[in-house]
């Protein structure tokens, strides 16, 4: 038998940001892959235009929910200087998410202004490459979700 | 890994799954980015979700009730009971939203969703409230 852990209460707002966020973060990441999917088919501007409003109005948000959540709890936890394997996951798939957030931001950004000239943007690299991304961003997440309720040491 | 981390994981990512799957039935329920995916598309989309939201809600409830039991917590605490009544409204508000984006895609006229998925994400969100903050635990 394991005994629960219970938590005070003044922890549970900040680790349901984080884990809302997280959870927002994710769904985000699955509607942005079909969303860039659709883009690559159609290339037309309403279908580019969608890819990057979903990662720019909820993928954005979600990380930067997640990001503060995470950050609110780790200090409520005193765990900021821990060298703990599972918190270094979670900071590292966080921080180097963030970048390839930008990087998938920028890219179907330049897409979308390409499509609204009135250029066709169907199979375009930049639309692979920006799918790529957000289909790491779910395995890393995916680890990231192994490592939070794991916690190796 | 022991027994309750295993549940642990696979429990939490099905929750995330459940949530993905919601989600992936907005713009079929409101008609977001209409434009871009068109009626079929979102549909198409809605029941991924859908296929999304049962393979979590499935994992949430099997091994949520197995952690239950390995943890040794009482069934009949409000957090867990309350848990399984907000799992089942969201679990049927999901499939009405899923079986419209059904007719949706044979060629049908589908008829407004908008309260239904509301019901199935407030579920949602009740359900992680209630699995942070365990009232009555």
């Amino acid at each position: 038998m394991t005994l629960a852990v219970v938590r005070p209460d003044s922890w549970n707002f900040p680790l349901f940001l984080h884990v809302g966020g997280a959870m927002a973060l994710v769904a985000s990441l699955v509607m942005a892959l079909y969303a860039i999917k659709i883009a690559r088919e159609r290339g037309d501007q309403p279908a580019a235009e969608f890819a990057f409003r979903v990662l720019w109005r909820f993928t954005l948000p979600a990380f930067i929910v997640m990001r503060v959540g995470a950050q609110w709890i780790a200090s409520k936890e005193k765990l900021e200087d821990s060298n703990d394997a599972w918190l270094g996951i979670g900071f590292t798939t966080s921080d180097l998410g963030l970048v390839l957030l930008i990087a998938g931001l920028i890219l179907t950004g330049l897409i979308a202004r390409r499509a609204k000239r009135g250029t066709s943007v169907a199979g375009a690299g930049q639309l692979r490459a920006a799918g790529i991304i957000a289909g790491l961003l779910v395995v890393a997440y995916l680890v990231t979700i192994w490592a939070m309720t794991t916690k190796p040491s | 890994m022991s027994l309750y981390e295993t549940l642990l994981f696979f429990h939490v990512l099905g929750a995330f799954s459940l949530v993905a799957g919601t989600t992936a039935m907005a713009p079929f329920a409101f008609g977001w980015g209409l434009a871009a995916l068109e009626r079929m598309g979102s549909a198409r989309l809605a029941l991924i979700g859908s296929i999304l939201s049962g393979i979590g809600a499935v994992l949430t409830l099997v091994l949520g009730l197995w952690l239950v039991k390995n943890v040794g917590y009482s069934f009949f605490r409000f957090w867990i009971l309350g848990a399984l009544v907000l799992w089942a409204i969201a679990g049927y508000s999901n499939g009405q939203v899923a079986s419209v984006a059904r007719s949706v895609k044979n060629g049908e006229d589908g008829r407004n969703v908008r309260a239904l998925w509301i019901a199935d994400a407030l579920g949602a969100l009740l359900l992680l409230v209630l699995m942070i903050w365990k009232p009555g635990h």
